[in-house]
C-alpha cells in the first residue's frame, strides 16, 4: 500500500551490535539423532526451538467440492504455449485434467459452451498489500503494512483482516492466487504471505499451502529516510544490509553448532535473523523493493557476498536499463505499465516498455498491483505495456503478456509448479472473460479456484459479501450487462 | 549578447506562428465530433490559424492546405485531465500531487496557475496520450506542521499542453473547497464546523464586496483569512465563478447542495463517492459532478457506497459528468484519463458518453466549451488520431494538435527508451 510514501521514521534496523548468538533456520530434526549426548538433554520450552514446530501458523485452506467441468469452444491463453482457437479446458478434481483442440467429452462432465469468449489462468499478483493495508484504513488498526521500526521479524499474515472487501473485488476481477507484503519503510520489512483468494474468516484458511515465504526487503528512498534512526543514505542502507547478513550468517552457525554440540541451552530465537537466514539458505525466497538500476546493481552484488539469491526485484523502473544483466542473474521484475513515472524522484526514470524489455532480453516480467485499484485491473496493465512493447517494435505478443500476470508472478511467489498456467495437471484456477482479457471492456464472467466456481458475474447476489459491508454499505449490484460496442464501430 | 536573445526569441515567435498559422486539413478520418455535427464515418476536417474553421464529409480542401490522410482512423478532440496536479511538480512526490498553499493566512486567494511549470515532463507525457487540456487544481490539504487548518484550498486553472510558451488558458476557473472527512477535519472537528464556518465566510464576502472599507482586520484573524481570500470569494457570492467542492459522503453532498442553496453560490462536485445516491437532487439542482470513477470501494468510512455504477447513474438522472484521478492513486492515470473513462463504459455509460466526460464536459463544467472540448468550426484545433478506439488499452495516439500545431510524439519516457533499446533489441 502507498509505497511510496515513507510512513515513519523508526530506529536503525540492525547496527550489527544485535545480541545474536543464535541461529536461524528450521533444522531437520532427524540430525539430533547422530550422537546422542551423556545426559538427558534439558527440555526446551515451546517456541524456543523452531525446528519443533516449522510451520506455527498452518495453512488450513481445503478447495471447495466441485464436479468436473468441461469448457468448450473458447479461446484459450494458456500462459504456457500459443493461443487455442475454439479449445476445450477440463477440469476435474479441482486440477486441469486436459486442455486441447479435441478433448473427449466425460459425461459425468458439466459443458460450458465458451462461444469463442476467452479463457485464461487465474490472475497471480505477487505484490499487494490488502488485507494487512485494508479498506476502509480504519477498519483495521491503522490500516498500514508498516510494522516499524525494526520490523524484520514481522509475518504479514498476522495483520491480514480477511474481511477487507478488496479480496472480493479482486476476485471478481479474476484475481485467484495473491502475495501480500509487508514494507516499504524498512531495509529488512518481514515475511510476505501467498493466498488463495476465497473468503474465509482467518488467514489461515486462506493460507496457499506450501507456498514459500519470502523476505521483503527495500532499497532506495523509503527505507533510506532522513528521520532518527534511518540509515540516512544508501550507502548507509547497504551498511544495514551487510551487518544483518553478518549476524544472519553468525546466527545460523550458532544454531547448527548447538544442533551439533546435541547438548547445553540452544541459542536465543530472534524472528528477524531467523527470516533472513531462511533466505540466506534459500527456504525464503527474496523480494526487493527497489527502483533505479545503480541500486539493482549493488543489490546483486550484495547478494554474491553473502551468496544469497534475489528472487525479483519489485516497482523496478529502471529495469530497461539492465534487462540483459537481470536476464543473466535470473531475476525476476514485477513492475506496472510504467505511465506515471515521477510520482517521486527515484521514479522519475520509468518507461512504458519496462516489462517488454525484460521479456526481450529473456528474463521473467510479472505485472504487480501494490495498490487496491490496479488490483482490479491487472489484465489492463498488462495490455498497456505489452501495447508499449509493441509499438517500439519489440514484438510483444498477448501469450507473453498473459504470462505477465499468470505464469510470471508464480515463478516468483514460488508455486508456478502448481498455478499460474493452463497445463494438465496444476490447480483449476481459471478465469472465462467475456471479450479478449486485454480489452478496457472486457470482464471476467466466472472464476474457478481448485475447480470450484467462486465467482459468476451473472449471478451476483451469490457472491461471497464480507461481513464488513454486509448491512452496511448500500452499493449497487452490477448488472451483468454486455461489454459495449466500442468506439469507432457502428453506432 | 542582448541582442542575440532578442533575435532568438523572435525567432522563436515567428516559428510558433508560422505553425499555428498553417492550414491543415484531415481528410478521411473517422471523426467523433462530440459536438453538434455528430459523428462522420469519413470526414474532413480544416485547420487555419490554429482554429477549426470547418467539418464535414465534403469539404472544399484549400489548395495550400497541408494535407494529413487519416486512412479511417478515428479522430477526436484533444483529450482534458480534470482535477490533475499536471504539470505542477516535476516529480509529484508523495500523496496528492499537487501545489497548495501551507500559508495558514492564503487559502481561497492562493492562485495555482503561478505554479504550472511548461517544461515539466508531465506534459509531453501527458501530450502524447492525447491530453491536450487540464483543469489544474491546487493540493487543498497542503498544511505546514502545527499551523491552523485553511477551509479553501485555493483556485483551480485550465492550462493547454503544447509544445512552448505559456499554458495558462484561463487562472481562477474555480475555488477549491474540501467539504469532506479530511476538509471538516481541518475545519475544526467536523462537518458542523465546517458549514458553519463556510456560512460566515460567504456573510464576511459579500460585506466586504458591498463595502470594502467595512472590512474589520480582527473578523480576518478569527476566519484564518486574508484580502486576497476575500477577493478570491467575492466571483463566488456574486455567481461569477464556481466552487469546487471535494466531498464523498452522500449526507456532506446534501450539505453541500443546501450550501449553493441558501448561499446563492454555483458548485461542481468533485470526487463524489455516494453522489448516486442523490443523483435526482444534484440534476434538479443542475450540478456537475467530477467522478472519482476508479473508487469502488471505502478508501475510507465517507466512501462506504463507492460503485463504478456512480457515472452511469449520475448520467442517466441528467447530470454533466468528468471524471478526475482517483484520490486512492493520484499519480495513476493522470496522463491517460482515456483508461478511466474506458473502464466508466464497461459500467454502464455508454464509450461516447465516456469520451465526452474526457473531452466536451470539461469544457463546459469549467465555462470553456466555446474554445475547446469538440471539434467545431470556430474552435481551438485541439485534435487526436488514433490507432484504434482511443478508449483502448491496445491503442495509441498517432497525431497530437493543439491549437493547430502538430505536436511532436516526444516525452522524456521514449527518450529513454529510445536510448536503451539497443540493449535488447
Amino acid at each position: 500500500m502507498t509505497t511510496w510514501v515513507r510512513r515513519r521514521t523508526g530506529l536503525a534496523l540492525l547496527t550489527g551490535a544485535l545480541a545474536l548468538a543464535a541461529c536461524a533456520t528450521p533444522p531437520k530434526p532427524a540430525a539430533n539423532a547422530a550422537a546422542p549426548p551423556a545426559a538427558a538433554p534439558k527440555p526446551i520450552r515451546a517456541g524456543l526451538d523452531p525446528a519443533t514446530r516449522p510451520d506455527p501458523f498452518p495453512s488450513t485452506y481445503k478447495p471447495a467440492p466441485a464436479g468436473p467441468v468441461l469448457f468448450v469452444n473458447a479461446t484459450i491463453l494458456t500462459a504456457a504455449g500459443p493461443r487455442i482457437d475454439g479449445g476445450s479446458l477440463l477440469i476435474r478434481d479441482g486440477r486441469i485434467a486436459a486442455v486441447g483442440k479435441d478433448i473427449a467429452h466425460p459425461a459425468d462432465a458439466k459443458v460450458i459452451d465458451a462461444g469463442g469468449r476467452w479463457l485464461t489462468p487465474g490472475i497471480v499478483d505477487p505484490h499487494a498489500h490488502i488485507g494487512a493495508g485494508s479498506s476502509p484504513t480504519a477498519a483495521n488498526g491503522d490500516g498500514s503494512n508498516e510494522s516499524g521500526p525494526n520490523p524484520g521479524g514481522v509475518w504479514i499474515e498476522h495483520s491480514v483482516w480477511t474481511q477487507d472487501p478488496m479480496f472480493e473485488r479482486a476476485r471478481q476481477a479474476g484475481v485467484t492466487t495473491v502475495q501480500i507484503l509487508p514494507g516499504s519503510s524498512n531495509l529488512f520489512n518481514g515475511r510476505t504471505v501467498t493466498l488463495k483468494n476465497v473468503p474465509a474468516t482467518a488467514p489461515q484458511g486462506m493460507k496457499f499451502p506450501g507456498a514459500p515465504y519470502g523476505l521483503k526487503m527495500a532499497c532506495g528512498e523509503n527505507p533510506t529516510g532522513g528521520g532518527a534512526g534511518k540509515p540516512g543514505t544508501r550507502a548507509g542502507g547497504m551498511m544495514g544490509y551487510r551487518n544483518t547478513f553478518i549476524a544472519a550468517q553468525a546466527y545460523a552457525q550458532s544454531w547448527a553448532d548447538w544442533r551439533k554440540r546435541g547438548a547445553g541451552d540452544p541459542p536465543r530465537r530472534d524472528l528477524m535473523l531467523e527470516t533472513v537466514a531462511g533466505a540466506l539458505n534459500g527456504d525464503i525466497k527474496v523480494h526487493i523493493h527497489c527502483y533505479r538500476a545503480d541500486e539493482m546493481v549493488q543489490m546483486i552484488d550484495l547478494s554474491h557476498e553473502f551468496g544469497f539469491r534475489i528472487a525479483a526485484f519489485h516497482h523496478a523502473l529502471e529495469a530497461f536499463k539492465i534487462a540483459p544483466l537481470l536476464a543473466r542473474e535470473k531475476i525476476a521484475v514485477v513492475t506496472w505499465a510504467g505511465d506515471w513515472s515521477g510520482y517521486k524522484m527515484e521514479a522519475y526514470d520509468s518507461i512504458m516498455e519496462n516489462a517488454a524489455f525484460v521479456e526481450k532480453a529473456g528474463g521473467v516480467a510479472t505485472m504487480h498491483s501494490d495498490n487496491v485499484m490496479l488490483m482490479q485491473h491487472l489484465n489492463q496493465e498488462a495490455a498497456r505495456a505489452m501495447t508499449a512493447g509493441r509499438e517500439a517494435g519489440l514484438g510483444t505478443t498477448p501469450e507473453q503478456a498473459i504470462a505477465w500476470v499468470t505464469l510470471n508472478p508464480a515463478k516468483v511467489i514460488g508455486v508456478a509448479d502448481r498455478v499460474g498456467s493452463l497445463e494438465v495437471g496444476k490447480m483449476a484456477d481459471v478465469v472465462l472473460w467475456d471479450g479478449d482479457p486485454f480489452s478496457v471492456y472486457s470482464l471476467p464472467d466466472l472464476v474457478f479456484i481448485d475447480g470450484a466456481l467462486i465467482y459468476d458475474r451473472a449471478a451476483p447476489g451469490r457472491a461471497p459479501q464480507s461481513d464488513f459491508e454486509l448491512g452496511n454499505a448500500r452499493r449497487p449490484v452490477s448488472p451483468a450487462r454486455p461489454a459495449p460496442r466500442g468506439l469507432g464501430a457502428p453506432r | 549578447m542582448i541582442r542575440c536573445l532578442v533575435l532568438a526569441a523572435a525567432l522563436a515567435t515567428a516559428a510558433t506562428s508560422a505553425a499555428a498559422a498553417e492550414t491543415v486539413a484531415i481528410v478521411n478520418a473517422r471523426v467523433l465530433s462530440m459536438g453538434p455535427v455528430g459523428d462522420l464515418p469519413s470526414g474532413a476536417v480544416l485547420v487555419r490559424d490554429g482554429k477549426i474553421v470547418g467539418i464535414g464529409e465534403r469539404l472544399a480542401i484549400p489548395r495550400e492546405a497541408r494535407v494529413i490522410d487519416a486512412k479511417g482512423q478515428i479522430l477526436t478532440p484533444g483529450l482534458t485531465a480534470t482535477v490533475s496536479p499536471i504539470g505542477l511538480n516535476d516529480t509529484i512526490g508523495s500523496g496528492y500531487g499537487g501545489r497548495g498553499s501551507n500559508n495558514p493566512r492564503l487559502s481561497a486567494g492562493f492562485d495555482v496557475s503561478y505554479d504550472v511549470n511548461p517544461t515539466s515532463p508531465q506534459i509531453p507525457e501527458a501530450r502524447i496520450e492525447g491530453v491536450t487540456r487540464a483543469i489544474i487544481t491546487p493540493n487543498p490539504q497542503s498544511r505546514a506542521p502545527n499551523t491552523p487548518a485553511r477551509l479553501f484550498g485555493g483556485q483551480a486553472a485550465v492550462i493547454q499542453l503544447g509544445e512552448g510558451g505559456d499554458l495558462t488558458v484561463k487562472p481562477r476557473v474555480a475555488v477549491y473547497l474540501d467539504a469532506g472527512e479530511q476538509g471538516a477535519s481541518a475545519a475544526g472537528g467536523s462537518r458542523g464546523a465546517l458549514l458553519t464556518l463556510l456560512k460566515q465566510a460567504f456573510a464576511d464576502t459579500r460585506a466586504y464586496a458591498r463595502n470594502p472599507a467595512s472590512l474589520d482586520p480582527a473578523r480576518l484573524d478569527e476566519m484564518s483569512l486574508s484580502r486576497a481570500d476575500l477577493d478570491a470569494l467575492v466571483p463566488v457570492v456574486q455567481r461569477r465563478e464556481p466552487l469546487l467542492v471535494e466531498v464523498n459522503r452522500a449526507s456532506d453532498i446534501r450539505n453541500v447542495l443546501a450550501l449553493a442553496r441558501d448561499e446563492k453560490v454555483r458548485v461542481i462536485l468533485s470526487g463524489a463517492a455516494e453522489a448516486w445516491m442523490l443523483a435526482p437532487e444534484i440534476a434538479a439542482a443542475k450540478i456537475p459532478v467530477v467522478i472519482d470513477a476508479e473508487e469502488n470501494q471505502a478508501f475510507q468510512f465517507e466512501s462506504l457506497n463507492a460503485t463504478y455504477e456512480n457515472a452511469a447513474i449520475l448520467h442517466d438522472a441528467g447530470v454533466l459528468v468528468a471524471f478526475k484521478p482517483s484520490v486512492a492513486r493520484i499519480v495513476f492515470l493522470i496522463r491517460t484519463p482515456r483508461f478511466i473513462a474506458g473502464r466508466a463504459a464497461r459500467y454502464g455509460l455508454s464509450p461516447y458518453e465516456a469520451l465526452a466526460a474526457i473531452t466536451i464536459n470539461p469544457a463546459r463544467i469549467f465555462g470553456l466549451a466555446d474554445t475547446f472540448g469538440s471539434i467545431e468550426a470556430g474552435k481551438d484545433a485541439d485534435l487526436v488520431l488514433w490507432s484504434g478506439d482511443p478508449l483502448e488499452t491496445t491503442s495509441v495516439a498517432r497525431m497530437v494538435m493543439i491549437r493547430g500545431v502538430e505536436q511532436p510524439l516526444t516525452a522524456r519516457n521514449r527518450a529513454l527508451r529510445d536510448r536503451y533499446i539497443g540493449t535488447v533489441k
